[in-house]
């Protein structure tokens, strides 16, 4: 006698949002209508994709050990850029204007352009360009980048709450996909995609960045709030059910257990594979929470992930019961 | 041997306070408020005294103070904050912010009204707890509020009302908030705290007992409904316990005291009966409240009980049982932590209603002329209309669709100009105010239900009560997510269920005793202790919900 699995059919799906238009490549993401991974039971038409973060300037505060693999090209986006599409495998870039930042250089959101267009013109691959951080700058900066480059269907990072009104608008009138930014909480999450489509986005353009923290640092708080998501999509939730990003690798390389040297603490082992298993760890976690989008900063993390990623499709598309 | 002492006498000065004429003598190093505060002058610090509010604000007539604490001069005085200012010679100071706290609208209706016949929940018949001795014996039932105090004189021969009083606590001097006054009472004030409401429900006494020509020495009974920070504090018992975690009052139910031991008037053995408490948080004010609905006779349904003030009390249930919880909504609805806020008092915008087609702003103000600032209702109203209009978005920042003439960007952020000539206007901050406040309110009441396992469309009842709910617009708070969205059959608004409940038990011993037995059937809800409260906090802090149907069903 064999035991037959019921699959489980919900009522809702994943939106499926496409990113990168224009000279893009484009990538679809979500679209799935099961919890994640269940591959045994649901359908998945797109995996989770992977990004590489690459930075506009030479960034002060990365470790030695994730700066090896971009030797020379640290301050050089579009080169740095090159090499994550061509040499590293990823499916999409994460340009950070961390330069824009008052604190870091206060670059103008014209040479932010100037930067965003040295990518585009570099690779095929979609673009995620994430501003430096919430406020009157983010605007100036993201705004001037998605009106210059109209129709690349860009990712615009990020909206928040107290402030979604300029991205909101850029992104309806140049064609481009805006990340909703939340602190780790299910309500707000929705508030701003209701926010969004009360000025009329269409949530077809709308990721949602839930917030995490490395592994150790709050990851169970992300964890269970993007599954509460997840659940609350499945179940019909229309503002719920855009895809998820999370940007692993800005979080992962600054903890403790990363930061610290082999030299330091012999027990930890070498600092190298240290940082990248934990940055694997994290991501994983996260996709298996519900992730469609991951950033990652190491190559090594990269294809790690991308492995196991394969593997699990490759059987879960042999072990379907449907 | 007799040790010699160097003793330093300090120097003691007099301070006056225009225009009221009070004076005082105090010790060189006191502040002025403190002055102020045993000078019995109403100096309003709804902070407590921490130069927070600034509600203190004095102007020196004559006299010197300390340099550094001068906030501003005009025309060659000085302006000071009271609490800030320590005395260092004789003073002649002016209370710049309402010096005088302002009467209360008077609300003449009920003279001449029979309690037992209007707000009997079920049949009750006259039946005083004190003995009768002639046909002019008086009862009085008081509620004591954070913010306002209440009182009835009632004529215990036939149960007619026949005189009523209101007043603001005179305790706001030392904080608007339950909390400032419990540490002030820790810092020693106790008998302060005491002596101040006392005081105050005496001079009210007088003032009935005069409009009604009759003499404060027939009174043979009391009342008194409160929360139970207010009760401890009428006693003079220490509710330092209150405010501590786990909540540990000195006691829920208090025997009653003997009128002469608080200074109010009665002839030998006039007992001072208080309404027991369920809770900590959920005092004598709200049981006397449910009770006054007739929770314990309802046949059949579920009634939601909510007292709109700056403590929020909150019962769900029937007659077989409810449930409590007490809310820190803030003070948001009286008016306060409101930029241009005030309370529901003459020149108070009260209501508003936008007219889509023109994009023009209508306001209703009380007594009319000027606005002179919003109260409660006039910000419920306000938001409700705003947000209608789309004026403002669903978090209550503005949105483009604000017609130029009614925008004003200033250091305090944008806002909504309600006034030309005076700087009267709506900011933003005052808008996340109010949704916090009604974010408060509604996930207690979610909470409450939620821990029932019933909905929203399951009460068949929902009552309002609070000086603050008189002038709600019911529409308007179900408008932007302060109260269920119920058919308007539904909703009964009681004008104090706390007064009217202490004058049903000072003419009814039946209606006490079912009072105390059904107090058993109530269970507290610490809405601290659940862990979803949060959850529903932040749901409900959008407009209307972040769960519109939440709000209906």
């Amino acid at each position: 006698m064999s035991l037959k699995l019921q699959p489980k059919k919900w009522p809702g799906k994943i939106r499926e949002v496409t990113l990168g238009a224009g000279n893009r490549q484009p990538r679809t993401v979500g679209g799935g209508n099961g919890l994640p991974l269940h591959t045994f039971e649901a359908d998945f038409p797109h995996r989770p994709v992977l990004a590489l973060e690459v930075t506009d300037i030479n960034p002060p505060r990365w470790l030695d050990i994730v700066r090896e693999p971009w030797e020379g090209l640290l301050g050089k986006p579009a080169d740095a850029a090159r090499k994550a599409a061509e040499q590293y495998g990823a499916d999409l870039i994460m340009l950070n204007l961390m330069g824009t930042h008052p604190d870091r250089g206060g670059r103008s959101p014209d040479q932010a352009a100037i930067d965003v267009e040295a990518v585009l013109d570099a690779v095929r691959v979609p673009l995620i360009v994430k501003g430096p951080g919430a406020g009157a700058k983010q605007n100036d900066v993201l705004a001037r980048v998605a009106e210059k480059y109209h129709g690349e269907g860009l990712v615009l990072h990020s909206a928040c709450q107290e402030d979604y009104k300029t991205l909101a608008a850029v992104t309806v009138a140049y064609g481009h996909v805006l990340v909703s930014e939340s602190p780790i909480d299910l309500n707000i999450a929705k508030q701003v995609d209701i926010l969004l489509s009360d000025v009329n986005i269409n949530l077809d353009r709308v990721l949602i960045d839930p917030l995490t923290g490395g592994l150790g640092y709050g990851l169970e708080y992300t964890y269970s709030v993007m599954e509460r998501i997840r659940l609350a999509a499945l179940g019909g939730d229309q503002m719920l059910n855009s895809p998820m990003i999370c940007l692993v690798g800005e979080e992962v390389w600054k903890v403790k257990e990363v930061k610290v040297s082999e030299r330091q603490e012999p027990r930890w082992g070498d600092q190298e594979t240290r940082g990248i298993n934990w940055e694997v760890a994290t991501a994983w976690s996260l996709i298996e929470a519900g992730a469609e989008v991951v950033v990652l900063r190491h190559p090594d993390s990269l294809a790690r992930v991308r492995k196991i990623l394969d593997a699990w499709f490759a059987e879960g598309a042999s072990n379907n019961t449907r | 041997m007799i040790s010699k002492h160097t003793v330093l006498t300090a120097q003691k000065h007099r301070i006056i306070f225009s225009p009221s004429g009070r004076s005082i003598v105090v010790t060189e190093g006191t502040s002025i408020l403190e002055a102020a505060r045993l000078a019995s002058e109403p100096l309003p610090a709804e902070c407590g005294g921490r130069g927070a509010c600034g509600k203190c604000l004095a102007l020196v007539l004559e006299g010197d103070v300390p340099e550094y604490r001068v906030i501003h001069r005009k025309e060659g005085l000085s302006e000071i904050l009271a609490c800030q200012t320590t005395v260092r010679g004789p003073l002649t100071v002016h209370a710049l912010v309402e010096s005088e706290l302002p009467k209360l609208i008077s609300c003449d209706q009920s003279i001449g009204m029979a309690p037992l016949e209007a707000w009997a929940p079920w049949p009750l018949k006259l039946d005083p707890p004190a003995h009768i001795n002639s046909s002019e014996d008086l009862g009085v039932a008081v509620d004591i509020g954070t913010t306002t105090v209440r009182l009835l004189l009632i004529r215990l021969v036939d149960g007619v009302i026949v005189g009523e009083a209101s007043a603001y606590n005179p305790q706001i001097s030392w904080g608007a908030d339950v909390i400032s006054r419990i540490i002030a009472a820790e810092k020693g004030r106790l008998d302060d705290l005491a002596e101040l409401i006392r005081r105050a429900i005496s001079a009210m006494i007088l003032e009935t007992t005069t409009q009604a020509t009759d003499d404060a020495d027939l009174i043979r009974a009391y009342v008194v409904a409160g929360n139970l920070t207010m009760i401890h504090l009428l006693l003079g018992i220490d509710p330092s316990g209150i405010r501590r975690v786990p909540s540990e009052p000195a006691a829920l139910a208090f025997e009653p005291v003997d009128a002469s031991s608080l200074g109010w008037p009665g002839r030998g053995g006039v007992m001072v009966h208080t309404i027991p408490a369920i809770g900590g948080w959920v005092g004598g004010d709200i049981v006397s409240g449910i009770l006054r609905i007739g929770l314990p006779r309802q046949s059949d349904g579920i009634s939601l009980y909510v007292d709109l003030g700056t403590n929020g009390e909150i019962a769900v249930g029937g007659a077989d049982f409810a449930m409590a919880c007490a809310c820190s909504a803030g003070p948001a609805f009286e008016g306060s932590g409101i930029r241009c806020g005030m309370r529901a008092d003459q020149g108070a915008i009260d209501g508003a209603v936008i007219d889509m087609e023109k994009g023009t702003l209508e306001l209703s103000i009380i007594s009319g002329g000027a606005a002179r600032g919003i109260c409660g209702s006039g910000l419920i109203s306000l938001a409700d209309a705003l947000f209608r209009a789309g004026w403002i978005d669903r978090i209550g920042h503005f949105t483009d669709k604000l017609p130029d003439p009614y925008r004003l960007d200033d250091k305090h952020g944008r806002a909504l100009r309600l006034s030309q000539k005076k700087k009267i206007a709506l900011w933003e901050r005052d808008l996340a105010g109010l949704i916090r406040a009604k974010a408060a309110i509604f996930s207690g009441i979610r909470t409450l239900l939620d821990s029932l396992g019933i909905g929203a469309g399951d009460i068949s009842r929902l009552v309002v009560s609070g000086n603050f709910g008189r002038f709600l617009n019911l529409p308007a708070a179900a408008g932007i997510g302060l109260l269920p969205d119920l058919p308007p059959e539904k909703y009964v608004y009681v004008d104090n269920g706390s007064l009217e409940g202490a004058a049903l038990a000072l003419l009814s011993k039946d209606f006490m005793l079912e009072l105390e037995s059904y107090l058993r059937k109530i269970t507290y809800m610490n809405l601290s202790e659940v862990p979803s409260y949060m959850d529903e906090f932040v749901s409900a802090s959008f407009l209307p919900h972040t769960y519109p149907e939440k709000l209906k069903g």
